[in-house]
């Protein structure tokens, strides 16, 4: 039998003002998985995802990483569980392409040699190696989103996750983004994304989250869920509403 | 894309960028340190110099200009207040205030001199990295003792790192106001409030957010900092920065 990689366990989670959080959410994930996580503004999509890798404590339940809490060790949490930040700047750190790689390595204490050869193979990985010297406040939203990827990967995740990854996006860009997710996924890469922009990652994705107001209402095979999508405030993807098989997003 | 504030780290291959950051932290020392008792020539002397650095790193001096205006008003006040303080001969006088030519000339002075003091920090962090600054300030502190030199470190590259965020949400809160005629509003006073209330409480959602982001990214205090490289022409440097500090004190004397 499979045993679970992460493992949610009754998490509950208020914010001081009143509104918003998230209540009793219980699920598992296990390896290789490509999980979406769908639900409308406010749903608590993001209060979940950053419990994931401890940036939120739970008030209540627990979150375990192949069986043991994550908050008895948040450096190795951390480490397997890379977060992609929805607002690519606020996650961007260094002073270079080259630098916001090898930010997440340099914390890990990792020595400079390696850092270097490592950074320079993700950069080359993901097409960004020609702006390696360049700030990155100078390059474009997709370019951007794709070295906050570079700097997470840099730190060698078993985990992925994404908070909106098409957020703000124009279509070449998101297909740029969908085409990196899809092969670290197809490479054994687990993903959990927070979206609510269903269309585009559905082809690749292996289950379904669905959630409303801080609760997970559903959990199970795409299949199954798509056509209730839209009773909780999230689009159905065209391809389900119209019964028409359409092109992969990534050709 | 987004424009970069003068005080962003710019890539670049000038003899600046690859001079030893310890080296530059020295070059800062001395320069500011000649600038302290300077008087006009000698400021102009520095000015010089500092201005073909400027270009060289190639930071447009009517942008630069336009992105330090409050720094640039704060010296026009610095200038006003030691006009009407200082006592001297009188130039303008206007009901009890009387502007004196001894005024102007030490406010010029010292407007003159923070201005070149602020632009040698420019050029500084215009061709540095933040976590070059941060290990060389480690390596200054290192031998002094009961000063935590990781910690003080730290907290000099975020500062450095929160400046050009800042001016960066000033400039898009200016931004936000105008877009709304808030440019008709005509007291001073409340527009300074319009402006810097909004830009305080994104600095601080900013400042969470970092925190965030570097946690994520799990942010201790050892990690492996960038090594030194020193470019080779550190002496040089270090030889005219002393020999410029020389000829400001020798003009200080004779002026």
């Amino acid at each position: 039998m499979e045993f679970p990689f992460l493992d949610i366990v009754h998490l509950t989670h208020t914010y001081s003002q009143g509104e918003g959080g998230i209540f009793d959410i219980s699920f598992s994930v296990f390896k290789g998985e490509f999980i979406l996580v769908a639900g409308k503004n406010g749903s608590g999509k993001t209060t979940l995802i950053r419990h994931l890798n401890g940036l939120l404590t739970p008030q209540e339940g627990k979150i375990l990483l192949r069986s043991q809490d994550i908050s008895k060790d948040l450096t190795r949490t951390r480490k397997t569980v890379g977060m992609v930040f929805q607002d690519a700047d606020t996650q961007i750190l260094g002073d270079t392409v080259f630098d916001e790689v090898a930010f997440g390595p340099e914390n890990l204490n990792i020595q400079r040699n390696i850092i270097n050869e490592k950074v320079s193979e993700i950069l080359e990985r993901l097409g960004l190696i020609q702006f390696k010297d360049r700030n990155p406040a100078t390059l474009s939203g997709g370019e951007k989103r794709k070295l906050a990827i570079a700097g997470i990967l840099a730190m060698d995740p078993e985990i992925i996750v994404f908070d909106e990854p098409f957020a703000n996006l124009d279509h070449p860009s998101c297909l740029s983004i969908l085409s990196i997710i899809a092969d670290l996924n197809q490479n054994g890469q687990t993903i959990i994304m927070a979206t609510h922009d269903v269309e585009t990652p559905i082809e690749y994705a292996s289950r379904l989250l669905i959630m409303e107001d801080g609760h997970l209402r559903e959990d199970g095979k795409i299949p199954g869920l798509i056509k209730k999508l839209e009773s909780y405030g999230v689009k159905e993807p065209c391809e389900s509403r119209i019964k028409v098989k359409i092109p992969q997003w990534q050709r | 894309m987004a424009e970069v504030t003068p005080f962003e780290f710019r890539p670049g291959t000038t003899s600046l960028h690859y001079l030893d950051t310890r080296c530059k932290f020295f070059l800062v020392c001395i320069m500011s340190l000649s600038l302290l008792n300077a008087g006009f020539s000698a400021c102009f002397m520095a000015f010089g110099v500092l201005v073909f650095f400027l270009i060289k790193i190639r930071l447009k001096a009517v942008e630069t200009c336009k992105q330090l205006k409050y720094f640039i008003l704060f010296l026009a006040f610095l200038i006003l207040v030691r006009s009407l303080t200082i006592p001297g001969d009188p130039i303008v006088s206007f009901h009890e205030m009387t502007v004196t030519s001894q005024g102007l000339y030490q406010g010029c002075l010292v407007a003159l001199r923070f201005f070149l003091v602020m632009v040698i920090g420019l050029l500084l962090s215009a061709t540095t990295r933040t976590a070059s600054i941060k290990t060389a300030v480690q390596w200054y502190l290192k031998p002094l003792p009961l000063i935590p030199e990781k910690r003080a470190a730290i907290m000099i590259s975020l500062a450095l790192r929160f400046l050009p965020l800042i001016l960066k949400q000033a400039q898009e809160t200016s931004n936000a106001i105008q877009s709304r005629c808030g440019n008709l509003q005509k007291n001073p006073v409340k527009r300074f409030i319009r402006l810097t209330l909004p830009v305080l409480k994104k600095t601080f959602l900013s400042a969470d957010h970092l925190i965030l982001a570097m946690e994520a990214r799990c942010y201790c205090e050892n990690r492996t900092d960038p090594e030194f490289k020193p470019g080779g022409k550190e002496i040089i440097f270090i030889v005219s920065c002393l020999g410029l500090s020389l000829c400001m004190i020798v003009t200080n004397g004779y002026a």
